[in-house]
């Protein structure tokens, strides 16, 4: 897995080439193929599992709590367990914050409201099974899967309860959940590796021992928002090609972003319409 | 700590920095002109190097209410393997009574133990998630500026210590609003990489350049403002659509950008002009920061 | 119904089934063939379980090379999501430590260590989904998993559960049963009569233990050829592959 000198260079020179030759043949705008499934865990509201070629997979479970809206802080929490890494280390840590700080900042929160009183609160646990290259785009693919098929229960007592002392009180059939809503499109992160001018999407494990520099850049309803946020993608190499970046080049990932960001929401959208139809629970 | 090891080559020149403590002779770094616009002006600070002995170099800052202190050790050696490039790490830490920016949202985890935020489950401290981020940010900043080259089979390690933040210590008001806190981490985060910067210079460390950075804010109108202040809370109360950024940038080497980290308040998109009035604005005030630490440097060497 | 009936006078369980009837068993191997040298995913009722083997291999640290045999370690995570109401677990809670161990002994007799001297098989266990008979599940995810990883073995480990509700033995306890009556967890190597592990986290009286045992090694062997099947299944299904190249 670790590329040897010699290696090393070959593959940085043929990235910083224009435009770059990238192992496995992929333009640079290109992600790896990826396969997912969805709804298979039936103690959740939602769930979904995103697997690449490489190995590297990811599941997430999407589960909701009624809690009383004064009492909590923000409606989403965010749990990420990396195999092989302590909770508190700096690698799962920054994943966490990462990921809370997209969330908590663009998720509507209306979709959670219920009553006056109640709201929804999202459990949104994360575990990444293996991995090879920086999972923060692959966790963030599993948890727009899993976001756009979680389903709530339907609400059968008023929505008004200002007075009212009751806690509200739910549908028993199962097959009148609703989702968070039709049209909602969960943000997404993007991972980009920095090499010369060039700009590589969604980066292996091979290309980021090579990389000069790494982009975090945030896709939320057709633009890019923020965080974005730049980070060392090199750590298992010894940083030798690290440098900063050019200004321009945060200006060009932006309109990367914009231009091909798209194409990745619509193909995780005809994924899970796929996946409605196909009837099975099974995971594998 | 293992002292032992650090003995260096005996003709080792000892770089001529410190100054007396003295508090008649620290004068507060204030170089900033007066005539300028006062919406371009950057805050005050004081920076002082070399405070603490034990490290190799180290610095400490204050600017408004916050203050923060860093030291630098290293070059240390390492044990086992061979390395042909010096390791790099950084550990920023909040003193546990100070109450984190936004620590509500991102330290959930460790709040199931009795509430003490800092600390995890074998009651060791270990670094919180907003801790883990700041680390993060800093030693992707910095690293580039290090010639690692020069340090085979070595390490770097710094050590950033918040003892005062801009909300002061353990205000509890029941402020729910989700984004303030994200600005007041941006501000912080600044700071700390400019204060760094000088700890490194302090520990005669090899550099490629000074890293620092600047914080702009940007607001939904297309107003831009440098170094956005705490201080003006009352009329900023939460504009939608500003978007706040840090930048690092080596200005030396063709102002390389080594850091950046955008966070915004309300839910709009990042225009190129937008993204361009904060790289610029993070570039401009960087510079201005990096006059004044040359102007400190310059003075500590006389 | 003012309180849940365990076992009815009519002779059904909770979940309908009858004292003597297994839950529903399915399983998969070489599930993840791109990132381990073994894998599997168990099914037993609703608890699910995924497992993952890699090696033999040179372990990281010297310490963990025994010059006479394998070394085995055995991740085990329970997801937060795992049950009804999420619950962080953490992996130094003392239950998951003796579970932990359990696991490793059990498989450092029944893996043939010896041919593998100086290695270290790193086994990571993921249960996704509980309800009742973890350990067993986990158990029997792991002898698939190390099965696909072409690990030496003297035969299968096969694992159940069984409760005592008055006179009467359950077989293969769900969740809620397994809250009220005590469990004993057994785990027969093969078709024989050898117990692998046994574990019982609370009391069972000695005078049951017999029909217990019984009954369980009973299930054991019927698990045995469960797995069995669908090992060889996987293999005519490399095999057939195999003669098309």
């Amino acid at each position: 897995m670790i590329l040897s000198p010699a290696e090393r260079s070959y593959l940085y020179d043929s990235l910083s080439q224009k435009p770059p030759i990238r192992p496995g043949a992929r333009s640079d705008h290109q992600f790896r193929p990826l396969e997912a499934k969805t709804s298979f865990l039936p103690n959740s509201n939602g769930s979904a599992r995103i697997r690449l070629n490489d190995g590297s997979e990811c599941m997430i479970s999407v589960k909701s709590k009624v809690v009383v809206t004064k009492s909590v802080t923000n409606l989403i929490d965010v749990d990420i367990d990396v195999a092989g890494f302590r909770d508190d280390s700096n690698f799962v840590s920054n994943l966490k914050y990462n990921l809370t700080s997209l969330l908590i900042t663009n998720f509507p929160s209306q979709y959670l409201k219920l009553t006056s009183k109640y709201s929804f609160k999202l459990f949104i646990d994360c575990i990444v099974i293996s991995h090879s290259s920086y999972p923060l785009s692959l966790i963030s693919l599993a948890t727009y899967l899993a976001l756009k098929t979680t389903r709530l229960p339907l609400l059968v007592s008023e929505v008004n309860d200002e007075e009212i002392e009751e806690q509200p009180t739910f549908s028993d059939d199962w097959d009148n959940a609703k989702y968070l809503d039709e049209a909602f499109e969960p943000p997404i992160f993007i991972t980009l590796g920095v090499i010369g001018t060039n700009l590589l999407f969604d980066p292996s494990i091979e290309e980021e021992q090579v990389l000069e520099n790494g982009l975090i850049v945030s896709f939320y309803k057709d633009n890019v928002i923020t965080p974005i946020s730049n980070i060392n993608l090199a750590t298992n190499s010894n940083n030798s090609n690290f440098k900063g970046l050019n200004q321009k080049l945060i200006i060009e990932s932006i309109n990367l972003c914009n231009k091909y960001c798209p194409a990745i929401i619509k193909a995780l959208n005809t994924l899970t319409e796929q996946d409605d139809e196909g009837d099975d629970d099974h995971i594998f | 700590m293992d002292r032992r090891r650090l003995l260096g080559p005996l003709n080792t020149i000892i770089p001529n920095i410190g100054i007396s403590s003295n508090p008649n002779d620290i004068k507060p770094d204030t170089t900033i002109d007066n005539d300028e616009v006062s919406a371009n002006q950057i805050q005050n600070f004081f920076l002082k190097t070399g405070i603490i002995e034990n490290a190799n170099g180290s610095a400490y800052l204050e600017v408004g209410n916050s203050i923060i202190e860093v030291s630098v050790f290293g070059p240390r050696p390492i044990r086992g393997s061979f390395v042909d490039r010096a390791s790099f790490s950084v550990e920023c830490k909040f003193l546990p009574y100070i109450t984190q920016p936004g620590e509500q949202i991102y330290n959930t985890t460790n709040q199931f133990n009795n509430g003490n935020s800092n600390t995890n489950a074998n009651g060791r401290t270990g670094l919180t998630t907003i801790e883990q981020r700041i680390s993060a940010y800093v030693e992707t900043a910095l690293l580039p500026s290090i010639i690692l080259e020069k340090y085979p089979k070595s390490t770097f390690d710094i050590f950033i210590t918040i003892i005062s933040t801009e909300e002061g210590v353990n205000n509890n008001d029941e402020d729910d609003d989700n984004s303030a806190p994200n600005e007041q981490l941006l501000r912080l985060t600044n700071w700390i990489v400019n204060c760094s910067s000088v700890a490194l210079v302090d520990a005669s460390v090899e550099l490629k350049d000074i890293v620092t950075s600047g914080i702009v804010k940007t607001t939904s109108d297309g107003k831009v403002i440098f170094d956005p202040r705490s201080q003006g809370n009352e009329e900023e109360e939460q504009e939608e659509g500003s978007v706040i950024g840090v930048a690092s940038f080596m200005n030396l080497r063709n102002d390389e950008l080594v850091g950046i980290w955008i966070e915004r308040q309300g839910a709009i998109n990042v225009g190129d002009t937008e993204m361009n009035n904060i790289l610029d604005g993070c570039n401009e005030m960087s510079k201005k920061i990096r006059a004044n630490i040359n102007t400190y440097l310059a003075n500590s060497l006389e | 119904m003012s309180r849940m009936e365990i076992y009815s006078p009519e002779g059904l369980r909770l979940d309908g089934r009858r004292w003597n009837e297994l839950r529903r068993f399915e399983s998969k191997i070489n599930t993840h063939p791109n990132s381990s040298d073994g894998s599997s995913y168990v099914e037993q009722g609703n608890t699910k379980v995924i497992c993952m083997v890699q090696g033999p291999m040179e372990p990281s640290s010297r310490s963990q090379a025994d010059s006479t045999k394998a070394t085995i370690e055995v991740n085990l995570s329970v997801a937060s999501f795992s049950t009804f109401e999420r619950k962080k677990r953490s992996k130094s809670e003392k239950r998951m430590v003796e579970l932990k161990a359990t696991l490793e002994r059990t498989f450092e007799q029944s893996v043939m260590c010896h041919l593998y001297p100086r290695t270290l098989i790193q086994v990571d266990v993921t249960v996704l989904a509980q309800d009742g008979g973890l350990l067993a599940s986990v158990t029997n995810a792991i002898t698939l998993a190390l099965i696909d990883a072409g690990i030496a073995m003297y035969d299968y480990v096969s694992c159940i559960s069984v409760g005592l509700y008055d006179q009467t033995p359950l077989l293969d306890l769900n969740g809620l049963e397994e809250k009220d009556i005590s469990t004993l967890t057994i785990g027969v190597i093969g078709k024989t009569e050898k117990l692998a592990l046994l574990m019982l986290e609370d009391k069972i009286p000695l005078d049951n233990l017999e029909s217990i045992l019984g009954i369980a090694i009973a299930a054991t062997h019927r698990l045995r050829d469960l797995m069995d099947d669908e090992v060889r299944k996987h293999g005519n299904v490399r095999a057939s592959k195999l003669a098309k190249n």
